[in-house]
């Protein structure tokens, strides 16, 4: 029987072309996507996690990512196809007849199942077959192609598509078979995103990993947590494991896909008047009332109709109330939006992370956060119910009646469409409401019901109504509800992959904007004109949409699209002609004004174009690089903010000294070509020999070449005017409120080869050859320069800022004088000391808070923070870590070379602090608003940290500066980490330092695997975030532990001392190692190499520990730890070390401080370990809780938790 | 006011030949669409009631082109589909009354009492409460007439309105349609030829899309006056019988074959003369038509 019905299922299924459709889209998604991994779109393309461009494109990882989210995608398929096996005998009403043959349940169940299941595989195998196709396309670049391996594509199925496919299936099936309802589908999808959204939300607490692995129905988080710290050999050569999260994870989720089967077992029954397991339902029935009954004769009321206009208005008026009722009080729409409000409230609990610390709850980033949230749930509603309005008559059989019925053909289409956006207006007050509710538990009642206005209903709903005209018009054109939710979700990917596939302007991609960002400082500033024009542009293509999709709608039984186009044609009447000429008027018109600003006023360059230019620049004046160039030894300008206009001119001079043992006689300039030059000339006659204004390169020729040691001024009148708006990428340095512009936009001398293309694999699609991130660190021509500035050593600087009345102009120095002239206000600024090429000019309303530092010898520093009024929660902890800083570092490394410290806020359309001369402009968006709780352990003070760093880079920067070579940002990066670590350790102690140094550990191991070209030394580090910042922190923080702080910083001071001020040829880390090496003992050389020259993995490990209490009161702890050392080559593959190091072994009890419970050890010192097992006996005084190796996790592990036991009495 | 509709013809996407050059013309009063299962009943009356298109052809009521100005058809029709549904959670006052605003009736009290009236005719007042989604069929088909009886229509049209009925309700509703029929078209479809016995005053007979007869049903059983023979037959003798004589029908009654034939004269001496009814009309003008197709079909092996 089973057989029967089971083969049956499968020759059903192979028969319908659905079958063939899912498999075609699985295939053509998975050949794009490997294509795109391949190169076949322009490089940089990446799916899973953070990861490199050196991971082959059909690597293990990549294909298993592909598998793995594309089976996401498959869910809509999986629910078409294995919600239908039972439910499609209710459907077509053949139950009646299967019912009442002498078939089993369990082979009519399982047989269907099976069957079906079987297909959905079949189906599924699209994915690797056509990812497979993609390697094999012409179009790929076969670089990216690695070795081919059949398991490769065969193991996620094991792994990943058939548990998923047993949950998933058996999630649809029962829901179907025991509801008999299409729609309980739509529910199961729903569950999904929300587990799915909880595990992800999670994630973000590194504390949660087992819960966020466990909740994971799908497994993505499973592959995540086993493959996140691989590095590129390993993605590309190692499947993934069957690791215990991976195990855990499947076994957990196909056994509970196996109850649900077993559940619909057991609650499905033959009975053939038994409709459906009601999920939500009330069944309500009337009783049967009487029949009809001779009664008296016929006589109906005579009535009086109306039609008119108004009639037709009251007809509109009272359909979409019912179609909004209709949906609000759909238990889906309950489910689907209750799903929402749950996931609101996980996400707005951990708003603006940042090291575990979360932000203040402020609207704007309450709004984002939940918009973003939410965006997901609206989608699937606008999505869901365009079909659903759309059908709701047919779906009910009620359309004949329906469509004969004299209402005007707008008014269905219009009450339907309507009733959708009073939806989109709820579910926002729905997300307004959550926030403010969120805000209230936080503490924030500041709720500023104007930008949730303007946020929600100002911005967002227009996006929404757009989507939801859309969603109709897909809905009426393919006249198929389920072929229409597929063409929305297509509609919705191709919406996330337009850049890649190059449609970027905002001309053709429907509803889009050049974006617009919300800054507290700046509020919707510029962005709000554009955006307002793009969407008064599209809304007139939305009408236009509308008015298709109104005359196009299904009214009688003629849904051939001939026939509806010609009855459109009969509706074409004067208010639709009307209305349409007028919106394709507007069309025009906004389309036309938009044209002319994005592409007449400014340069439009698609990506491609953008990236053509580059490689065109570089291809014609690469061959100027190095020639000899006067150097900028002083910079004095007159620089006019114009916020209101988004302006700025500059007006001055540089001096330019050759500083090379030869005459030069012609100097090369680079300008930004934005820039209007309204003079640009040397003091010395010169004639202009090249002037590209559209690469901004200018080369002038001396009359006179410029003799060694001789200088000259170059002077300059230059203008930079916002002219109207751009596609993309408005400038955010030049705003209403909140100017921050730094010297990018001066001349530079001589060519700069900062402007090149930088990621080899576009490079090489412009036929440029492969480049080197950084000279090598003995490279002695590169040291001649700073890796700051390649025009300059050491200038002078002098500045006079205006702007306009209302707002402060500041700019590296000293403020000399303050004036107001003709309704602008004037700053001048002069530094007492030379600098590095490299400073900024800001200007916004600034509140000031004025605080000053004394140092031991009595030296005067005024601390002044700039900052935007409201944000004033963390002035205290900064002007305290200014303090400690000054303290720290006068005391430590060298004197401070300034007499003032300013901070100055800029709006959060960055997210940074970077340090200039004296002046720290500091971002709104990290720190200004943090919300640090000095009561939870957890919480890290990082406005505290992040101003501890930048004061450390006057020092490490500002007076120790490196080379243009490997390894120079770690006297400056690294450095700054290491300083502003020792500042916060001697404010917050130990203990805390810990779960930072969690976070470093975690950026370092999570950016190793993002590496696109080569993992490199901390001594030899290229630019690269995760080494200089993360590593970095962790190497000194073990350096200081090691050797000792002040013997460490004994060494620093020695070296500060050697190399301040500096002039060419500049420092590089071989000379910084120097120093490090004469502090470090013989003992310890090893560990020096290892921690700079190296990349070195431990792989500690805790592996049995016991203690027993002795008669004396004491306890003896026993305990096995396994130590192992391993070394990564460039690209991560690891060999075993040799090991005989010095590491911590440790016993820790666990104690109340301060009513925190913390680690306190018991016992701590450093053994030499072998590799290997390793067992310690130790008697300690007081109860221990853990044992083990490296407990404070110090070295670099990629499993740091397992590096302590907690100890059993035994 | 009359019906009149010329040439209509419509041929589905996939071939069928739904309506082949329909000529018809209705008055005022209850006009019967007779035929069998898929002879183009229901596509000629959802052609009238502006739900589908025809591909030649046209339909005026009175100076009214009812395929082009539909909205103007829509306001004077009542129309009751074949198979309709409801919406379940909504009670049969709230819905009847929310039809009633769609057809125009914008004065509340006049919709109150309409709708209230249409209840009681249909005797579904006691229920006007309860949702419509725990109606039996018969209660649904007395709402969807009380539906279409909702406004002034001056043109009805019901497909198969009894299907579902008991023979209570089913004189029932012959009553309220036939004195509704007194002063309006009516148009009724049914392949229970006593419906139309029983109520219409023109009928007209379609088969495959085709207009067999058209008339009055009392004329046309005169026409048929001598021309149908009874004789009781044993069931094996039947295809004996197809092959010698007319043989437009046959059905059992107690036990044994009752065949009813086609002729002229006596076709022997076992047979009986019985006065003709509607359903001879009926049966013989549809063996007429397939007779005259297998004709047509030998005509075309023969050429």
């Amino acid at each position: 029987m089973f057989k029967e019905i089971f083969l049956f299922e499968l020759k059903y299924r192979l028969k319908r072309p659905a079958t063939y459709i899912y498999f075609g889209l699985l295939f053509l998604m998975a050949l794009f996507a490997m294509l795109a991994l391949a190169g076949a779109f322009g490089g940089g393309v990446i799916i899973g996690d953070a990861s490199g461009g050196k991971v082959n494109a059909n690597s293990p990882y990549q294909i298993n990512w592909i598998v793995t989210l594309l089976s996401w995608f498959g869910v809509l398929i999986t629910s078409a196809m294995m919600g239908t096996p039972i439910f499609r005998d209710f459907e077509h009403k053949t139950h009646s007849l299967y019912y009442t043959t002498p078939i089993s349940k369990a082979g009519y169940l399982f047989g269907r199942f099976l069957g079906s299941f079987l297909i959905t595989l079949l189906v599924f195998l699209g994915v690797a077959v056509g990812a497979w196709a993609g390697t094999v396309m012409p179009w790929v670049e076969p670089d990216k192609i690695g070795p081919f391996n059949l398991m490769w594509y065969l193991q996620p199925y094991l792994t990943i598509i058939i548990p998923n496919l047993i949950l998933t299936g058996s999630i649809f099936f029962t829901l179907a078979t025991l509801t008999r309802s299409a729609l309980s589908i739509y529910v199961g999808g729903v569950i999904f995103l929300v587990l799915y959204g909880v595990s992800s939300s999670l994630t973000a607490d590194l504390d949660n990993e087992t819960v966020a692995n466990l909740v994971d129905p799908m497994g993505a988080s499973a592959i995540y947590y086993t493959q996140r710290y691989w590095t590129i050999a390993e993605r590309n050569t190692l499947m993934l494991p069957f690791s215990e999260h991976v195990l855990l994870n499947r076994a957990l989720w196909t056994s509970i896909g196996l109850v649900i089967l077993a559940f619909c077992y057991f609650r499905f029954s033959f009975s053939f008047a038994n409709t459906g397991l009601k999920l939500f339902r009330r069944r309500n029935s009337a009783e049967a009332a009487g029949a009809f009954v001779p009664s008296e004769r016929l006589a109906l009321p005579k009535v009086s109709q109306h039609f008119s206009f108004k009639l037709s208005w009251q007809q509109f008026l009272k359909l979409t109330k019912l179609e909004f009722k209709g949906v609000i009080k759909s238990v889906y729409f309950i489910a689907i939006v209750t799903a929402g409000i749950l996931f609101l409230f996980v996400a707005g609990a951990n708003i603006g992370q940042m090291y575990g610390t979360t932000v203040f709850p402020t609207t704007s980033s309450t709004i984002i956060v939940l918009n973003g949230t939410f965006a997901l749930f609206i989608l699937i509603i606008i999505t869901f119910y365009a079909g659903e309005l759309v059908w709701r008559e047919r779906d009910n059989s009620i359309n004949q009646m329906y469509d004969a019925l004299p209402i005007p053909n707008w008014v269905p289409f219009a009450s339907k469409l309507l009733a959708l956006i009073l939806v989109q207006v709820v579910l926002l007050f729905v997300v307004m409401f959550c926030g403010i509710i969120i805000q209230t538990f936080k503490g924030y009642y500041n709720y500023e019901l104007d930008i949730y206005i303007k946020g929600l209903f100002g911005l967002q709903l227009i996006d929404y109504v757009m989507l939801c005209v859309l969603a109709m018009l897909v809905q009426v054109i393919v006249n198929n509800k389920y072929l229409g939710h597929f063409v929305m979700v297509v509609y919705f990917l191709l919406n996330i992959f337009k850049g890649q596939l190059g449609w970027e302007h905002n001309l053709y991609s429907f509803n889009s904007d050049p974006g617009i960002t919300y800054s507290a400082m700046n509020g919707y500033g510029h962005f709000v004109w554009p955006f307002t024009i793009f969407k008064v542009y599209w809304a007139a293509f939305a009408i236009i949409l509308a008015v298709l999709a109104n005359m196009l709608w299904v009214r009688g039984s003629e849904s051939m699209i001939k026939w509806r186009f010609k009855l459109a044609a009969l509706q074409l009447s004067k208010p639709t002609m009307a209305v349409t000429g007028a919106a394709m008027a507007i069309f025009m018109v906004t389309g036309g004004y938009i044209y002319y600003n994005t592409n007449v006023l400014n340069d439009y360059r698609n990506s491609d174009a953008q990236e053509k230019a580059q490689a065109e620049f570089e291809k014609t004046y690469k061959k100027y690089e190095g020639i000899p160039q006067p150097r900028i030894t002083d910079v004095k300008l007159n620089v006019d903010i114009y916020p209101d206009e988004r302006a700025f001119a500059f007006q001055g001079y540089f001096w330019l000294k050759n500083k090379h043992n030869q005459p030069i006689d012609s100097i090369h300039i680079m300008l930004d070509d934005n820039i209007e030059i309204k003079q640009l000339e040397f003091a010395k006659q010169a004639k202009v020999v090249l002037t590209d204004k559209e690469n901004g390169y200018h080369i002038y020729h001396l009359a006179q070449p410029l003799q060694p040691g001789d200088s000259l001024q170059l002077n300059m009148d230059l203008l930079y005017e916002t002219k109207g708006f751009r596609n993309s990428g408005s400038n955010t340095n030049i705003v209403y409120n909140g100017t921050f512009i730094n010297s990018q936009y001066l001349p530079k001398i001589g060519y700069q080869e900062a402007v090149e293309l930088s990621d080899d694999d576009v490079r090489k699609e412009h036929g440029l050859a492969p480049k080197l991130r950084m000279a090598d660190v003995n490279d002695a021509e590169a040291r001649k320069n700073t890796y700051i500035s390649k025009e300059a050593d050491w200038i002078n600087f002098e500045a006079t800022v205006s702007t306009v009345p209302d707002q402060i102009a500041i700019a590296p120095g000293y403020l000399q004088k303050e004036w107001t002239k003709d309704g602008r206000r004037y700053f001048h600024y002069k530094m007492d000391a030379p600098i590095l090429n490299f400073y900024s000019f800001l200007s916004a309303e600034y509140e000031v808070l004025k605080d000053k530092w004394k140092s031991k010898d009595g030296k005067e520093v005024a601390i002044e923070i700039y900052y935007h009024k409201g944000h004033e929660y963390n002035l205290d902890r900064m002007v305290k870590s200014v303090k400690k800083s000054l303290d720290y570092f006068t005391a430590n490394f060298s004197p401070y070379q300034h007499r003032q410290v300013r901070i100055i806020e800029f709006p959060g359309y960055a997210s940074f602090a970077q340090a200039f001369p004296n002046t720290i402009p500091f971002s709104e968006a990290i720190g200004f608003i943090a919300d640090v709780d000095d009561s939870d352990p957890e919480d890290i003070d990082y406005p505290f940290y992040i101003t501890a760093h930048e004061v450390a880079h006057q020092w490490w920067a500002h007076q120790v500066i490196g080379g243009d070579v490997q390894g120079s940002v770690l006297m400056s990066e690294t450095m700054s980490q290491y300083s502003a670590l020792m500042v916060m350790k001697h404010e917050y102690g130990e203990e805390r330092m810990n779960k930072f140094l969690k976070y470093e550990l975690n950026s370092y191991l999570t950016g190793r695997t993002a590496e696109s070209k080569k993992e490199m030394p901390l001594y030899r580090v290229e630019n690269q975030g995760y080494i200089h910042y993360r590593k970095g922190s962790l190497v000194m923080y073990a350096l200081a532990n090691y050797i000792g702080e002040d013997k460490l910083n004994d060494a620093l001071q020695r070296y500060i001392k050697k190399v301040a001020f500096q002039e060419a040829p500049y420092t590089n880390s071989i000379e910084f190692m120097q120093y490090i090496r004469a502090a470090a003992p013989d003992s310890l050389q090893y560990l020096v190499t290892d921690m700079f020259e190296n990349i070195t993995l431990y792989e500690n490990k805790a592996t049995e520990a016991k203690y027993t209490k002795l008669k004396n009161g004491k306890y003896k702890v026993n305990f096995t730890v396994d130590a192992k050392k391993l070394y990564a080559d460039s690209l991560g593959s690891e060999s075993e070390a040799v090991m005989n190091d010095w590491i911590d072994i440790g016993v820790l009890a666990r104690e109340k401080v301060d009513g925190q419970w913390q680690d306190q050890p018991l016992y701590l010192k450093k053994h030499k370990l072998k590799a290997g097992q390793n067992k310690f006996e130790f008697v300690v005084d007081k109860k221990p809780a853990k044992a083990g190796i490296d407990p404070y996790n110090i070295l670099i592990d990629r499993n740091p938790s397992d590096n302590t036991k907690t100890l059993s009495e035994g | 006011m009359e019906l009149v509709i010329q040439n209509l013809s419509k041929t589905y996407p996939n071939g069928t030949k739904a309506l082949k050059n329909i000529n018809l013309t209705i008055p005022k009063g209850m006009f019967g669409l007779l035929g069998p299962n898929g002879a183009g009943k229901s596509s000629l009356m959802r052609t009238i009631a502006t739900l589908q298109e025809a591909d030649q052809g046209s339909i005026m009521l009175g100076d009214l082109d009812v395929l082009r100005e539909k909205e103007e058809m829509r306001k004077v029709l009542g129309y009751l589909p074949q198979e309709f549904g409801v919406y379940p959670k909504v009670s049969a006052e709230e819905m009847l009354d929310h039809f009633a605003v769609l057809k125009g009736i914008s004065n509340s009290k006049e919709r109150h009492e309409i709708v209230k009236a249409l209840l009681q005719q249909t005797n579904l007042y006691d229920v006007r409460k309860k949702n419509l989604g725990g109606y039996s069929g018969g209660m649904k088909q007395r709402f969807g007439i009380a539906q279409a009886l909702l406004g002034n229509p001056k043109i009805i049209i019901v497909d198969e309105p009894t299907a579902g009925l008991d023979p209570a309700e089913r004189n029932r509703f012959h009553n309220l349609l036939s004195e509704i029929g007194e002063n309006i078209i009516v148009i009724l479809s049914t392949h229970i030829v006593e419906d139309v016995t029983d109520l219409c005053r023109n009928f007209a007979i379609i088969n495959k899309g085709e207009v067999l007869l058209e008339g009055d049903p009392l004329e046309v059983i005169n026409d048929l006056k001598g021309c149908i023979w009874r004789k009781f037959i044993h069931k094996d003798e039947l295809v004996q019988h197809q092959l010698q004589h007319e043989v437009i029908s046959s059905r059992l009654f107690a036990g044994k074959t009752i065949i009813h034939v086609l002729s002229e004269v006596q076709p022997g001496p076992e047979f009986e003369a019985i006065a003709p009814d509607l359903e001879d009309v009926y049966f013989s003008k549809i063996y007429e038509a397939s007779r005259k197709e297998q004709a047509n079909e030998q005509e075309l092996v023969v050429n």
